[in-house]
């Protein structure tokens, strides 16, 4: 009866240390995708955000169409600006204008400049 | 009841340990089945496919929903531009990825909204970059948190999400099956994106140094500004400035979906349960933009860009 005692005991011991390397694989942080029960990106954004405020002339779109005048402060050259201005040699650019199956239709973006 | 069990264990050793052999062998055999499937990595679907060998670093190349009702999400977003979904379950989250004629064109995650947590829904605008560890370590350089460490999903990529300086969220990735084409986004993709802070000078300059934008200043009213991002000669997203007459504003990053009208549009947003916050106004571009809400409060845009060529540009 001690025997089987001991042998019940031996595997319990086994068992119990199996689920525990096994387990601690799953969990480890940084190990995986997970963080507790969920995966992926949580909410960031603070609830009760407002919008509005977008009055006249308030315009957050690109022109279409090619080339558009610069405004002068631009331009690349120093200025207060913390960002570096884009050359004034390159145009305006629009978003892709390439049609899916090929060709140019709707946006089209400024020529003649540009070159990365 | 208990003397008879004992009795019977006394007298047949023999069963007492086959029996307990039997119910360990099966404990063992349930571990072992249990255990790969627990820690197996979470696989999501490619962002591009079929996989293209493009990589264009700043351009907007997948956006991700985190919502507390997948359902509603999914029947607003399949009402209102035809998305299809196929439904992935991840772990132990619902993940569905939204499709448009076969093509990805966002991913839904089910998430309860945490309580106590004073948070909403929203859209998380995914950037391309080169290599995401050395994003993170120029974006903490020029001021950003890091919300999300940088974590590799298989098929996905290695994605990482920051707040900028100012406290816009967003993310990068690096995807493992390239990135989408710089073609025109047909109705019910997104095609443009609008951060919308504080100080769009300094914005500017901490995403041109992450994705080595070029910066155009366009005109804007007194007091505003509107800065275009463009990257391998194409507009990225614009810059602009956070209106101040509006209490709880905070800085953001809003995605814009193509539309062809957006009156029609607007109205089929109500329709569908969700709600308009920026009425449709004419842009620069000639066409109309709204902003409007999913029934669960995610804020997104509708930009309308027609098919012909015309150069029609509002005073």
């Amino acid at each position: 009866m001690n025997k089987l005692l001991l042998r019940c005991l031996g595997m319990l011991v086994f068992v119990v240390l199996t689920l525990t390397v096994l387990l601690s694989g799953c969990f480890w942080p940084g190990g995986g995708y997970y963080d507790g029960e969920d995966f992926g990106p949580g909410y960031y954004e603070p609830s009760g955000v407002v919008y509005g405020g977008w009055g006249p002339g308030y315009h957050v779109a690109p022109f279409r169409g090619g080339e558009h005048q610069r405004p002068t402060s631009g331009g690349g050259h120093a200025s207060t600006r913390a960002y570096r201005s884009a050359p004034a040699s390159h145009a305006m650019p629009s978003i892709p204008s390439k049609s899916r199956s090929g060709g140019g239709r709707g946006g089209s973006h400024g020529g003649g400049g540009g070159h990365r | 009841m208990i003397p008879e069990i004992t009795e019977n264990i006394r007298m047949q050793p023999d069963r007492v340990r086959h029996f307990f052999r039997q119910r360990l062998l099966a404990v063992l055999l349930v571990v072992a089945c249990a255990v790969p499937v627990m820690a197996a990595p979470i696989q999501l679907p490619t962002i591009v496919n079929p996989a293209s060998q493009e990589h264009h670093v700043g351009k907007l190349i997948f956006v991700e929903l985190v919502t507390p009702d997948l359902t509603v999400a999914k029947q607003f977003y399949a009402g209102l531009f035809g998305w299809t979904f196929r439904d992935i379950q991840a772990g132990r989250t619902e993940y569905a990825e939204a499709l448009l004629e076969g093509r990805p064109v966002a991913g839904l995650i089910h998430k309860n909204l945490p309580a106590g947590e004073h948070r909403q829904p929203a859209w998380l605008s995914f950037f391309a970059v080169g290599n995401v560890d050395t994003a993170k370590k120029v974006a903490l350089q020029n001021g950003a948190k890091v919300l999300f460490e940088p974590h590799s999903i298989p098929d996905r990529g290695r994605e990482a999400v920051f707040a900028d300086p100012q406290g816009a969220v967003f993310a990068v990735l690096t995807s493992s099956s390239g990135d989408p084409p710089d073609i025109l986004a047909a109705p019910g993709e997104w095609v443009w994106s609008s951060l919308i802070t504080r100080d769009p000078d300094t914005s500017a300059a901490f995403y041109q140094m992450l994705f080595d934008y070029e910066v155009f200043e366009l005109p804007a009213r007194e007091g505003h500004q509107h800065l275009l991002l463009a990257s391998d000669n194409h507009a990225r997203a614009s810059v602009n400035t956070l209106p101040t007459n509006r209490l709880n504003a905070h800085p953001h990053w809003l995605n814009y979906i193509r539309v062809e009208d957006t009156i029609k549009m607007t109205a089929k947003v109500v329709a569908l349960g969700g709600r308009v916050l920026v009425e449709p106004r004419i842009d620069r571009h000639g066409g109309k933009v709204a902003v409007v809400a999913d029934p669960l409060g995610a804020p997104f845009g509708l930009l309308e860009w027609p098919d012909t060529e015309s150069k029609e540009v509002p005073k």
